[in-house]
């Protein structure tokens, strides 16, 4: 069997089932809400994480565009580095996709002698959660960044008076004589 | 050899994050860096006066509560269902039908059941049963009762400042039961031992003392108002005068001091000065009266009350006819819904009028003071602004309606009204997010602190995603609002969740626009970042 | 396991009324008493509930506002969502009480492309609209309905009423529509908390336990029209016995009819101290009772305590040579 074929073939059954994974880690009230709601303005959790799941998906089957595969885990790890996970809570939604594959194709392969073509594709599931970790750390930045600059930014004119920083005056600086 | 086998599913046991299946009663309220505000200072509480002052951590497993805390809370409980009927019907009346379910910010972005405001209102609920019903004192657990424990007033610690007072649920529920006033209820109980956040009671007192919320004192105030006039001087080459503490003008204008201070709210007080000037208008600002926004309404009736009488003090000193009122929100929710109550009539003022137009503002009749979005709205519609809104062009505008104009005014069109005539390009976000609809700030209610930014941008993400869709869209890039603690909140809100829109109040933009008499030709706008076509 | 409680706890009610009417020979207590007991409890109950409401105060005015407030004279008031007189308040309250105005908000009907094919999508909200209408006015019409059981003579309207509810004329005796919408719309209200573990998560046994008991109640009823054909006579008899205050237990009257008598009698006794009361308290719903008009009209109240501002006087003392030094004018120089 070829593994890769059988994944671009099943792909739409996996984005489902990876997607009812990643919802499984939050409170079972909360899931059947946000995968039933539709609106993506009313339910932007549930929504995003279907829509990016899938464009994930293709992007790994895929494994042509770096940039791509980081924007579209951008969109994910976004969301979850800003709620109540721990860090390897809020990135083991790549791990479920290891899992679902090792799951599902194990045993075929292990009886057609082809394990190797799973090794090969964890392998990419690995790269995968490092770009992730890349990205959650990116975040995670923004975020401390973000408050030091609102402290900065409440005071600005208090700053200013203190005499603790100048405005840059509109137009060229003069050059030096 | 060794056998290396292993079960497919055997790696990843470790990595099942499922939740645990307990009722809602038996799950403890979970303190996590970023999830709460830091508590009220001990000298802060005892400035404003207010019991029970102490250092204290809500992460600490001991509060440190007062001995007799039970009985502080059943007392102060009983004395609101009476002052309240508001609570008492809230309390009672709730058939849990989970309308409000998914209509919390909060909820939304965290998936936190009891950020739900069925929930969150359960959690002061089941205690009212306890102690105020006989079927919850007979019956217990099974109607839905508990006893208060520390556990639970926890609970309400973490989840009632986990609430904006944003009104959202209200507006879908049967009832109209309003989780803002049962958070306004449940954080008056937390007061009374001492449990309160220090991003609220210090306002409140700094706002007591200078009149406004930094605690900046008059003459740096005044200093800082220069400091703008010479930027307004920069930009159109008119220097510009503001009255300030003056008597036998027409108007007391007030507007929250963030616009005073912060960047971008310094921009649209700008704009306000820059308007005065144009029309010629007969006025004077307070440094005493200097704080619009009320941080009391995040924590105590009494003590909204006593910051709101600032300003009919002041008018009243002042011998002004009327007071006009800035861009800010839960100012205005105090000033439509509470001030004549609070503190008013006022007979010594007169009916607004506007000086222009000739206009009466027959909405205010009794208490006043005119919302400056309705009294720009009714010059640009009697055409006595110049404007040109092509200066704005670099913009691409959408609106953010603050929850209380929204939910606890209706100010729905004067805004936008405005938006439409000094900029060419508006485009609207969709309609489930705006308007009656509007998804809050996440850090309106004395909850935009800086340790509470993990919860901020989960709450924010509603609104965050209906930005981040008109901006990829329409490419909107600039996100006008009507108050003060939104333009603070927003910055960091569109920085993470739709990078490259700025956030700005609707007279920056007016500011922008507007034409002043001997001014000289605009190179940059209130930014000072280049206008179109002046670019290089 | 609330909902499991909250059966048993009916299950046994009906038993009760069975074992005590078949064994117990308690017609007269079930048939009189105990009716008679739950109207005064009922009444009593919600009349001091209520005055126990209003004797709360309002002070502040705060409606929730749900369109353009009252402004310019050119821009259009949304005068039922935001009304500011009494009169836009009213039908306001009309639109909330017989429509149930703020649950239809909930229906978004949206249509949208998934993976490039048209989805008409609605909100679950939608459907508790729906049910929680058909649930309401069903009750209301069996109500009115029977109406012919304690009148005499019968009021001109529910003749009316039963005819157009049986307008479809199916069976005999005649399938009432009311009947059928009354299960129908208690069945989604009850799967609804059963299925979805939001709501299973939110409902404690005071949530199941009234769905239950109407169930009971409509089911018992149905039983009696289609299945028992109960003699409606001697039922009448008592009826109007319980009405006149001169109770008589006529012979001949099913078990089933004492069953329903002492659901609905255990309803009426429940009614005051629950939840159910939602339907007087929306009436005194400060955020939808009263006008968005607290800036046009003065609003007092009752206990508004009496607090003075930090003093103009205390502040410039407070600040004075400051203010002196920056040119701001001052009341008294230092």
């Amino acid at each position: 069997m070829d593994l890769a074929q059988r994944l671009v073939e099943e792909r739409t059954e996996l984005a489902t089932k990876w997607l009812d994974l990643l919802l499984q880690t939050y409170p079972e009230q909360t899931q059947k809400l946000w995968r039933r709601n539709k609106d993506p303005f009313t339910n932007p959790v549930g929504q995003t994480f279907r829509q990016a799941l899938s464009e994930l998906l293709d992007l790994v089957l895929d494994w042509s565009d770096a940039e791509a595969v980081s924007e579209a885990l951008d969109k994910i790890v976004r969301i979850r580095a800003v709620q109540d996970f721990s860090p390897s809570q809020a990135l083991s939604f790549v791990y479920l996709l290891k899992r679902l594959v090792r799951e599902r194709y194990w045993r075929e392969l292990e009886k057609a002698g082809a394990l190797n073509q799973l090794w090969n594709f964890e392998t990419r599931l690995d790269n995968l959660a490092l770009m992730a970790f890349d990205v959650y750390t990116k975040c995670r930045e923004q975020v401390y960044e973000m408050r030091v600059s609102e402290v900065k930014h409440a005071q600005h004119k208090l700053l200013l008076r203190a005499k603790m920083i100048v405005d840059i005056p509109a137009g060229k600086a003069e050059e030096a004589g | 050899m060794a056998d290396f086998k292993t079960k497919p599913d055997e790696l990843y046991k470790s990595i099942d994050h499922t939740p645990p299946k307990a009722g809602w009663m038996d799950v403890p309220a979970q303190f996590r860096p970023g999830n709460w505000c830091y508590p009220a200072k001990p000298e802060v509480l005892d400035y404003i006066g207010f019991p029970n002052g102490r250092k204290w951590s809500p992460a600490d497993e001991d509060w440190k509560l007062p001995e007799n805390w039970k009985d502080i809370i059943h007392q102060g409980f009983r004395e609101r269902l009476e002052k309240f009927r508001s609570l008492k019907i809230f309390m009672d009346v709730c058939v849990r039908c989970g309308a409000c379910a998914d209509k919390c910010h909060y909820f939304i972005g965290s998936g936190d059941p009891k950020n739900m405001p069925v929930l969150r209102a359960e959690l002061l609920r089941s205690v009212y049963r306890k102690d105020f019903t006989t079927a919850g004192k007979i019956l217990g657990k099974l109607n839905g009762a508990r006893v208060l424990e520390e556990d639970v007033l926890k609970e309400w610690f973490l989840y009632f400042y986990q609430c904006t007072e944003c009104r959202r649920c209200s507006l879908f529920c049967p009832y109209g039961i309003d989780t803002a006033e049962i958070t306004m209820m449940a954080r008056e109980l937390l007061n009374l031992v001492g449990c309160n956040i220090n991003w609220i009671q210090e306002p409140v007192a700094n706002c007591q003392r200078t009149g406004n919320h930094l605690g900046i004192q008059p003459h740096a105030f005044k200093d800082i108002v220069d400091f703008m006039v010479d930027d307004i001087e920069e930009v159109t080459g008119k220097r510009i005068h503001v009255p300030m503490n003056e008597k036998g003008h027409e108007i007391l204008f007030i507007t929250p001091s963030g616009d005073v201070f912060a960047d971008p709210g310094i921009y649209t007080f700008m704009g306000y000065l820059m308007l005065f000037d144009a029309i010629g208008l007969d006025y004077t600002m307070s440094t005493y009266a200097s704080e619009g926004g009320n941080f009391g309404l995040f924590t105590d009736n009494v003590v909204a009350k006593k910051l709101n009488a600032k300003m009919y003090a002041e008018a009243k000193r002042l011998g002004v006819k009327w007071i006009l009122g800035g861009e800010c929100g839960h100012m205005w929710r105090v000033i439509n819904q509470y001030m004549d109550t609070f503190n008013g009539p006022p007979d010594f003022l007169q009916m607004p009028k506007s000086p222009i137009t000739g206009t009466v503002f027959k909405n205010a009749a009794s208490t006043k003071m005119v919302h400056i979005t309705e009294f720009t709205a009714d010059l640009i519609k009697h055409r006595k602004l110049k404007l040109d809104p092509s200066r704005n062009d670099h913009f691409t505008v959408t609106f953010h309606d603050s929850c209380n104009p929204a939910r606890g005014m209706g100010l729905l069109e004067e805004p936008r009204y405005v938006i439409k005539n000094v900029c060419n390009n508006f485009y609207e976000m969709p309609a489930q997010t705006i308007r009656e609809q509007t998804f809050c700030c996440a850090g309106g209610a004395g909850l935009g602190t800086d340790e509470f930014m993990d919860m901020r941008m989960r709450g924010g993400l509603p609104r965050g995603n209906a930005l981040r869709y008109v901006r990829d869209k329409y490419g909107v890039n600039r996100m006008a609002c009507i108050c003060a603690i939104d333009r603070a909140t927003l910055v960091p809100l569109a920085d993470y969740w739709a990078n490259g829109v700025d956030i700005s109040g609707i007279h920056e933009l007016v500011g922008n626009a507007l034409i002043l008499d001997g001014e000289k030709e605009r190179e940059v706008d209130l930014r000072q970042e280049p206008l179109p076509g002046k670019e290089g | 396991m609330n909902a499991f409680y909250s059966l048993i706890f009916v299950f046994a009610l009906v038993l009760i009324a069975l074992f005590g009417v078949g064994a117990a020979h308690l017609s007269y207590f079930f048939g009189v008493i105990l009716p008679l007991a739950a109207v005064i409890v009922f009444i009593v109950g919600i009349v001091l509930k209520v005055l126990g409401w209003g004797k709360s105060a309002v002070p502040f005015r705060i409606p929730t506002t749900g369109g353009q407030q009252q402004s310019l004279d050119w821009i259009k008031q949304n005068k039922w969502d935001n009304p500011s007189t009494a009169s836009q308040t009213f039908i306001r309250m009309v639109f909330e009480v017989l429509f149930f105005r703020s649950l239809f908000r909930n229906t978004s009907v949206s249509l949208r492309n998934e993976d490039g094919v048209p989805v008409v999508a609605y909100s679950s909200a939608k459907w508790l609209w729906l049910f929680a209408l058909m649930f309401h006015y069903s009750f209301l019409i069996i109500v009115l309905r029977h109406l012919r059981l304690f009148m005499d003579p019968v009021p001109f309207f529910v003749p009316v009423l039963d005819f157009m509810d049986g307008i479809l004329q199916i069976g005999a005796p005649r399938l009432y529509m009311s009947d059928l919408l009354i299960v129908v719309g208690l069945s989604f209200l009850l799967l609804r908390r059963l299925v979805v573990p939001i709501f299973r998560y939110i409902s404690n046994a005071a949530d199941y336990f009234p769905l239950l008991l109407i169930l009971g109640i409509a089911l018992s009823g149905i039983y009696m029209r289609y299945f028992g054909k109960v003699d409606v006579i001697a039922i009448k008899e008592l009826t109007m016995g319980l009405v006149t205050l001169s109770p008589k237990v006529p012979a001949g009257i099913d078990a089933s009819f004492y069953v329903h008598i002492a659901l609905v009698s255990t309803l009426l006794i429940y009614f005051p101290f629950s939840k159910l009361m939602h339907m007087g308290g929306v009436f005194l719903s400060p955020t939808r009772n009263m006008p968005n008009n607290t800036r046009i009209v003065h609003h007092e109240n009752p206990w508004n305590p009496d607090v003075k501002p930090h003093s103009y006087e205390a502040y410039e003392d407070d600040f004075r040579e400051h203010m002196i030094e920056a040119g701001l004018p001052v009341e008294k120089q230092a």
